[in-house]
């Protein structure tokens, strides 16, 4: 990801790689989930390079692509569990207005996550909304590229 | 943001920043590399606080808009902007202004250190009790 540009800082390129390692190996919140979520930051951001690549631990867990198409707009019509739709719900709000969420829907999230999943679940949109955007404004991102896994990083 | 945060109150420090200290390696890893920009990129003193400010003022609209004082601050606010609001509108001028100013590499520190901004200063209002 962006890594040509990053190496011009080559001691910050390790410490971001480091925390990215340190948010897929962190235990709280699922592969899977932090995968549905990576997915629909890449589709909202528009990160060509992020929407096609796809890491391994979330597909050893059961993820596939036939799930990773639900993950589009209409997505409250889908058959993806109600978990993964509050999940993608929070994602809309993180990337759009982070400011709109009402007490019901902190209600309705915490019937779905804990709160320690909810902080990691934040933490990770915050760094792949972040770093799409590095690709995006850049211009390091292909448009387009073929699906590739890609080790879990830290793992 | 100073009422709290909506998450239970068992599991929540006061202060909606600080929740990332329940998580450790990434509240760790977090500083690390956010130190780690500041001291490799060796920004113009004062440019990071500034950036941080008017960040906030685009995600929250609240209070005066932070006005530029310098050229430098002028083009950094403009494409801090962009990246904010729709990073698919950075321009190649954006950046030609900023180089007028600032190396390569500052230019690279500058828009992590943005990513960083924008992404956990998210992370606070969304997770806050009461919205600015």
């Amino acid at each position: 990801m962006a890594r040509s540009v990053l190496a011009h800082l080559p001691e910050s390129l390790g410490h971001f790689q480091a925390l990215y390692a340190a948010l897929w190996q962190s235990p709280h919140l699922d592969p899977v989930t932090k995968e549905i979520a990576r997915v629909r930051n890449a589709r909202l951001t528009g990160c060509g390079y992020c929407r096609n690549v796809r890491f391994e631990a979330p597909r050893a867990a059961g993820l596939t692509e036939a799930t990773l198409d639900l993950v589009a707009d209409g997505y409250e019509a889908s058959t993806l569990s109600p978990r993964h739709k509050a999940v993608l719900r929070f994602t809309d709000a993180f990337l759009t207005d982070p400011t709109s969420l009402t007490p019901t829907d902190h209600a309705e999230l915490l019937t779905q996550l804990t709160p320690l999943e909810i902080i990691e679940l934040t933490a990770a949109l915050a760094l792949f909304m972040g770093f799409s955007k590095i690709a995006v404004a850049l211009g390091t991102a292909p448009d387009d590229m073929p699906l590739t896994v890609l080790p879990t990083p830290g793992s | 943001m100073d009422g709290g945060t909506w998450l239970p109150a068992d599991s929540a420090p006061a202060d909606p920043g600080a929740l990332l200290a329940l998580c450790p390696a990434l509240d760790s890893g977090l500083r690390t590399l956010r130190e780690s920009l500041e001291r490799e990129g060796a920004l113009p003193a004062g440019l990071v606080a500034r950036m941080e400010t008017r960040v906030a003022w685009l995600l929250t609209a609240a209070g005066a808009e932070p006005v530029p004082a310098s050229a430098l601050e002028a083009a950094a606010f403009a494409y801090a902007d962009a990246f904010v609001q729709n990073p698919h509108a950075v321009a190649d001028a954006h950046v030609t202004a900023l180089e007028r100013h600032l190396t390569v590499p500052q230019v690279v520190a500058l828009t992590e250190l943005l990513a960083l901004l924008d992404g956990f200063t998210r992370f606070r209002l969304i997770l806050a009790a009461e919205q600015p």
